[in-house]
């Protein structure tokens, strides 16, 4: 414990110079920016960013993006609980409770647990990069391609639980996601699927392109149609914070999505995707009245916000111990040390100890630094409600287009802007809701590939997957949930589990 | 009247615009350069693209801006910077992968930055120390061994086929999406051989969960003098990568010796040298005629291993 005490004092003095807490404040303050604002994320940031950061000293530097990323996942739920436009991956599942709390005037509940539960999730996997990074990291590495592919097919199925409507649409709308995508060149023999002869569709589809067409391109749209719903958001805005039963209600959803992001987010490759996903789920099946979920239950999103941020943190842990990237962000994050001459790797905390702790130190400050900043801010950003949407919307739309444009300077991600605004727009109509849809999207081609990496190890042999013990747990869950899904449905009483 | 002058005052500015490299020979650059980069930020190729970049801004008191256009293992933007206007102010850092037989007669090779090798390494629990052991172990055990690489048909990937067709050996051959997961399988031992780069191997080798077995370059390396090449037990194996810079075709003369002699003196720079260290590699000063035979033997020679992969 001494050991720990002692280092993490290396840390502060590192993290708590007047011009490290600076850029910690700078970056969290444009991370949060480019969390609200849709279309823009961490990605196109930090790359814009890195030549900069290049004229600082490394810590400094990492201090700086790291802070951009964690505070892009305090924004990311601002425009989600707002408008029902999210920005991350992580944000997907903020719409579906968050944005109904909106529309009933509980737009500054929503906004306050969101930041109270990321700075509760936050600060706990800080405690836990800081006391443990090592032997989590190691666990991580006992995680086997059958086991990664269980855990997905777990993801997947609870994905059919996130919907509030049919069961029958939730499952399609996986299974398009799923096709969506296998756009791109196959991992395992190179061959091009669905390309059209377009080049720049060898490397799949963006994520942002699709949540930016599906969520705020359709959205736009469907308000245009109608003047009532507008009435309904400017009307009545409620209070600003959350009420105590509000919090009383969010305590063990924060709790138990700060468990499930933390363990989650360490895994590479796809684990800290799964993470919001995973706690609305769960925060779903154990609730006492399901049927609250997707119309504004607190907990929809005070568990998924704690996830994610959770997961964000302890997302660093393979990157600072081994040096390997779990996310495109922390490739980025490496590249930033490469150019200062510091190789990340195993011996990092041997080497420049000040480097590893001062970055912990500081995400603790700047999780502080965070909720200091949202929380007097939710009065400014639920005025932005009051903007009437012939402003509102082609601002929105500006910066979607700006957004998804800063991915690779590539027109065509524009014209598949346009095109999954389309889809967004009829599913829509059809009553489909595109939550499922962009899970089995990012869960669909991890899914194949560690199936067929599986079995490219096992020489074929299917039992792997049962005989793994990681593996075979997740499978015998998913099968349990598939019984708990279907058994309602037999008995006819599927409408009171999925219908209002 | 304003029309008719607006289309004449078109009609001098293109002129001007055809006439433009002629006339800006005495004087190159005299705006902003721009320097493509086909690969994500943060990579090797990335970097080297902004050391560079900086050491050419203080040469020409032009900015060098670094512009990223990621896709398709860097052809996107490699092709994208062959289709350009040729007047030196568009050009690409390239690496192995982005530059191959379908794109390489849209551009002009200009300068070679270096030519880092991989490293034969395998997990620490595999009971072999030397190439030697390592081809004797395989000999026994074949077809039971899984090898990584950073995707089909990537440098990892033929290396490793190179190295099996050499030696007549067979492993199993994993892709992964990028060297990060595909290391993590290599220190987990789920696969436990892998032709990877130095700065991502090294790093590993040091906290002892993999053994570097061998460099693949021709010769021994000046950044590991300890380190055995592959090719001492298996005769003429050489697998490189590269770092290059070009442009598209039909660049004035005068223009490409200015860019070549820039890139070359940058090459000289302490600081460029102590980070291509860290990538295990030394900087390659030459023409761009050495950068164009290099090119053109390494892209006849994966070319024609690709061919004979299976499909």
């Amino acid at each position: 414990m001494s050991a720990l005490m002692d280092a993490l004092a290396i840390g502060a003095q590192t993290a708590l110079t007047p011009m490290n807490l600076l850029y910690c404040l700078g970056g969290v303050t444009l991370g949060t920016l480019i969390g609200v604002l849709p279309g823009l994320g961490p990605i196109a940031t930090i790359s814009m960013l890195l030549p900069i950061t290049f004229y600082l000293p490394p810590e400094t530097a990492l201090i700086t993006l790291a802070g951009i990323y964690y505070g892009a996942q305090y924004g990311g739920s601002t425009t989600a609980i707002l408008v029902n436009m999210p920005g991350e991956s992580s944000a997907v599942v903020t719409c579906l409770d968050g944005y109904a709390m909106a529309r009933q005037g509980r737009a500054g509940p929503a906004l306050g647990i969101a930041a109270i539960g990321s700075f509760f999730a936050g600060s706990v996997a800080i405690l836990i990069v800081a006391s443990s990074a090592p032997a989590l990291a190691s666990v991580a590495l006992q995680f086997g391609p059958e086991d990664y592919f269980s855990l997905m097919v777990l993801g997947l199925i609870a994905a059919v639980v996130l919907a509030s409507g049919s069961l029958l649409n939730a499952f399609s709308m996986v299974l398009v996601g799923l096709l969506v995508g296998t756009v791109g060149a196959d991992v395992n023999s190179g061959v091009e699927r669905y390309t059209l002869g377009i080049p720049k569709l060898i490397d799949g589809i963006d994520f942002v392109i699709m949540s930016m067409g599906l969520f705020a391109i359709a959205e736009i749209a469907v308000n245009l149609e109608s003047a009532e719903r507008r009435a309904v958001l400017n009307g009545k805005i409620g209070s600003i914070f959350p009420t105590w039963s509000d919090i009383r209600a969010s305590v063990f959803p924060i709790l138990r999505g700060t468990g499930l992001g933390s363990i989650l987010g360490i895994l590479p490759g796809g684990g800290a995707v799964l993470s919001s996903f995973a706690s609305y789920a769960l925060e779903k099946k154990i609730a006492r009245d399901p049927s609250r979920f997707g119309k504004g239950a607190i907990e929809g999103v005070a568990g998924p916000e704690s996830a994610n941020n959770a997961g964000a943190q302890t997302s660093f842990i393979p990157l600072l111990t081994l040096g390997i990237p779990s996310n495109p962000v922390m490739a980025l994050m490496i590249g930033a040390m490469m150019i200062q001459g510091v190789t990340p790797g195993p011996q990092l905390i041997k080497t420049n100890p000040d480097l590893f702790w001062g970055v912990i130190v500081s995400m603790w400050a700047g999780n502080l630094m965070l909720i200091v900043l949202n929380l007097p801010l939710i009065g400014i950003w639920i005025q932005l409600l009051k903007v009437p949407y012939r402003i509102l919307y082609p601002a929105i739309l500006l910066l979607c287009v700006i957004g998804v444009y800063s991915l690779s300077y590539s027109s065509v991600d524009l014209w598949l802007l346009v095109v999954f605004g389309v889809f967004g727009y009829v599913f829509v109509k059809l009553g489909c809701e595109p939550a499922p849809l962009l899970l089995g999207f990012i869960l669909g081609p991890l899914v194949e590939e560690y199936f067929r990496r599986a079995l490219i190890m096992s020489r074929g042999d299917l039992s792997v997957f049962i005989t793994s013990p990681i593996s075979g747990t997740m499978l015998v869950l998913a099968l349990i949930l598939v019984v708990m899904v279907v058994v309602p449905s037999i008995r006819q009483t599927r409408e009171l589990a999925f219908r209002e | 009247m304003l029309k008719r002058m607006l289309i004449l005052a078109g009609a001098v500015a293109a002129a001007a615009a055809i006439c433009g490299p002629a006339v800006a020979q005495s004087k190159f650059p005299d705006h902003p350069v721009k320097l493509v980069v086909p690969f994500p930020p943060g990579g090797g190729a990335d970097i080297l693209a902004r050391l560079v970049g900086q050491k050419l801004n203080e040469r020409w008191g032009q900015p060098v801006v670094v512009e990223s256009k990621p896709g398709n293992a860097g052809i996107v933007g490699s092709n994208e910077v062959g289709r350009s206007k040729p007047d030196g102010y568009t050009l690409v850092m390239a690496a192995s992968g982005a530059i191959v037989a379908s794109n390489i007669n849209q551009l002009t090779p200009i300068a070679l930055v270096s030519t880092p090798p991989y490293m034969l390494a395998v997990h620490d629990s595999m009971p072999v120390k030397t190439v030697q052991e390592f081809i004797a172990y395989l000999k026994q055990n074949p077809g039971k061994v899984n090898f990584g690489s950073s995707g089909i048909g990537s440098a990892s990937h033929l290396a490793a086929d190179l190295f099996m067709r050499m030696t007549g050996t067979e492993m199993v051959h994993v892709p992964y999406k990028g060297i990060g997961q595909a290391i993590n399988d290599l220190v987990g031992n789920k696969v436990s051989v892998m032709f990877g780069p130095p700065q991502a191997l090294l790093p590993q080798a040091e906290a002892k969960t993999v053994k570097i077995l061998g460099i693949t370059s021709k010769t021994k390396s000046k950044v590991f003098p300890d380190l055995p090449t592959v090719a001492e037990t298996v005769p003429g194996y050489e697998a490189v990568g590269w770092y290059g810079v070009l442009g598209p075709n039909g660049i004035p003369d005068p223009v490409v010796t200015e860019i070549s002699a820039g890139v070359n003196a940058a090459l000289a720079d302490p600081v460029i040298a102590e980070r291509l260290t860290a990538m295990g590699a030394a900087a390659t000063p030459g023409t761009p005629g050495d950068f164009k035979a290099f090119l053109d033997a390494d892209i006849a020679k994966w070319n024609a291993l690709l061919e004979k992969l299976p499909k």
